[in-house]
């Protein structure tokens, strides 16, 4: 298989060729980081596609789910090639009294399918853990979700005190209920309206 | 001045007629209260969901301070029902969250792909129940010995001149599973077992048919709620929506409107893309129920003719909006929409909604 049918099949998201395609490549000699490449080009694939609206949520539930299997076969290759590069750090959060987690784990999954780092703090996050994360990780992008109105006051509160620990951050925020208004409302760099967005979001913050 | 019983009888016609989209005297008004009549009344959350009777008492008393409305969408707060509905746990305040705080989903992934087999072997009605008391631990005793209290909770708002618009709620089947699954679970086994998953839906579906036509007869229900939200056309292709989303709604929709009552289609995010499909249901029959991320404007241009829309002033704009801001958005919908319409919240109002934002609202359907 060559590098550009692993694109595609990637694209496709075909598992059982994507799976084949890595193994082949491994056994014949390709780079672990090469081939990390090409599914990364693949999910780059499957974001155009999503923003086109011909794939949906469920596809990019399942391109995470067929990078991440595939991923795991080059674990050990890539850790004895030195790694990879990340393109840049997202400290990512559902706000203090929420607990949803589903839209938070799939822009987990999806920003790390693109290449970030991902230090993801979990749900019903108090303030003082945002702010001691941005200082341990400095992080380029801070990203928080809600799925509660209630939750908006909160979060005008975290992007505050985030603000005040490294004014340089970018602040991203989403979730059901989120929109531009509230993205001014607490004082927020932008809203996303899905995963995908906060991979273009993140790519303008980091470049 | 009215009694609460005219009351009663002229806003259940004005509710109705919307509903047949004919021509009434004012837009009605139905209130999708629940936690918002705790914040209202003073009343702590825990307090509130202590008991559906407890829940019935304050949206009782919030809903005579707010005055003159039609309805209220449910005569109790459903907050410590949802396990009944999306097969996971519920954090309530009091419990496991704090006092104040408002009741959430503890969605994991709690149903196992081997539990299909357990269904398609031994039916749903067997292993829901199992699993409901033994593996999420929930007192269904307790929950059902209050909802055995359902017809008084709906005669409390009616004494008082209120309707309660759907007493009778039921879930398209794919959101057990979803919830059950956990929603990213449950969008990978359509991928990896569409026809274990379609058969097992296919189980589900008819068992609980059969019990809402039961249901529907026992209790002469007008009004049917469904609530089929996660299955929006915002998370699913076209392919996966018509075979494990659409042919679920429509075969539920179908028997409700079978059994003589209206279906209430409670749509939570975005469906633009199949609103053509709802054009499949008899005039008059069914209401299509907008949170405000389906563009209203485009309900009503595709199902106007067909169907009343019921919606859609946005949580937020309630939360954070002012009273001058939510009563220009609902004179507006009032005026656009024209009759076939009925003004409610998108989804239910937040509890940190604010009261004069509420009034607001009320007071653009009421012309008072």
């Amino acid at each position: 298989m060559t590098k550009a049918d692993l694109v595609k099949a990637m694209a496709e998201l075909d598992e059982d060729l994507v799976v084949a395609g890595v193994k082949e490549q491994l056994a014949s000699g390709v780079p672990a980081i090469d081939v990390l490449a090409a599914l990364q080009q693949g999910m780059e694939q499957v974001g155009k596609l999503y923003e086109a609206g011909d794939y949906y949520l469920s596809e990019l539930i399942m391109s995470a789910d067929v990078f991440s299997t595939a991923a795991a076969l080059l674990g050990e290759a890539l850790t004895a090639g030195g790694g990879t590069a990340q393109l840049g750090t997202m400290v990512l959060g559902t706000v203090k009294d929420d607990i949803h987690d589903i839209g938070k784990n799939i822009v987990a999954t999806i920003m790390n399918c693109n290449g970030f780092k991902v230090v993801d703090l979990g749900v019903d996050v108090p303030i003082a853990n945002f702010v001691d994360a941005v200082k341990a990780n400095h992080p380029q992008v801070v990203g928080m979700c809600c799925l509660l109105t209630t939750a908006f006051d909160v979060m005008k509160e975290t992007v505050a005190a985030v603000k005040a620990a490294d004014p340089s951050v970018t602040v991203l925020v989403g979730g059901g209920p989120v929109d531009a208004n509230v993205s001014k409302y607490v004082g927020a760099d932008g809203y996303c309206k899905n995963a995908q967005d906060a991979v273009e979001a993140t790519r303008k913050a980091v470049s | 001045m009215k009694s609460t019983q005219e009351l009663l009888k002229e806003r259940t016609e004005r509710v109705h007629k919307a509903i047949a989209l004919e021509k009434t005297d004012r837009t009605p008004v139905i209130m999708m209260m629940d936690s918002f009549c705790a914040r209202h009344m003073g009343v702590k959350l825990a307090d509130f969901v202590s008991s559906l009777q407890a829940s019935n008492k304050v949206m009782l008393d919030s809903a005579k301070d707010l005055g003159d409305f039609d309805g209220t969408n449910s005569a109790f707060a459903a907050g410590i029902l949802f396990p009944l509905m999306f097969m996971t746990k519920v954090k309530l305040p009091g419990r496991e969250l704090p006092d104040d705080t408002l009741w959430q989903l503890d969605e994991r992934e709690n149903i196992t792909t081997d539990d299909y087999d357990t269904i398609l072997n031994k039916g749903w009605a067997p292993f829901q129940i199992d699993y409901l008391k033994n593996r999420l631990g929930i007192n269904l005793d307790k929950l059902f010995g209050e909802l055995a209290d359902t017809n008084q909770m709906v005669k409390n708002f009616e004494d008082a001149g209120y309707m309660v618009y759907s007493p009778l709620v039921t879930i398209t089947v794919n959101e057990y599973l979803s919830g059950g699954r956990s929603m990213p679970r449950f969008i990978k086994d359509l991928y990896k077992i569409p026809d274990k998953v379609e058969a097992v839906l296919d189980v589900i579906q008819k068992e609980t048919m059969d019990t809402l036509r039961q249901q529907i007869r026992a209790t002469n229900s007008k009004m049917v709620f469904l609530a089929p939200s996660r299955g929006a056309s915002e998370f699913f292709t076209p392919k996966l929506w018509e075979r494990f989303v659409w042919k679920y709604i429509k075969g539920a929709a179908d028997v409700i409107i079978e059994e003589g009552a209206v279906v209430n289609l409670h749509m939570d995010a975005n469906w633009e893309r199949d609103l053509d499909c709802f054009r499949s249901f008899p005039k008059g029959r069914a209401v299509f129920e907008s949170d405000a991320a389906t563009d209203i404007y485009k309900i009503k241009a595709a199902l106007g003719d067909r169907m009343c829309i019921k919606g859609d002033v946005p949580a937020t704009k309630l939360a954070l909006g002012t009273p001058d801001e939510v009563y220009g958005y609902c004179t507006k919908l009032i005026k656009d929409m024209g009759a076939g319409f009925i003004l409610t919240s998108g989804c239910s109002i937040p509890p940190n909604a604010k009261v004069e934002n509420v009034k607001a609202m009320i007071a653009a359907g009421t012309g008072k």
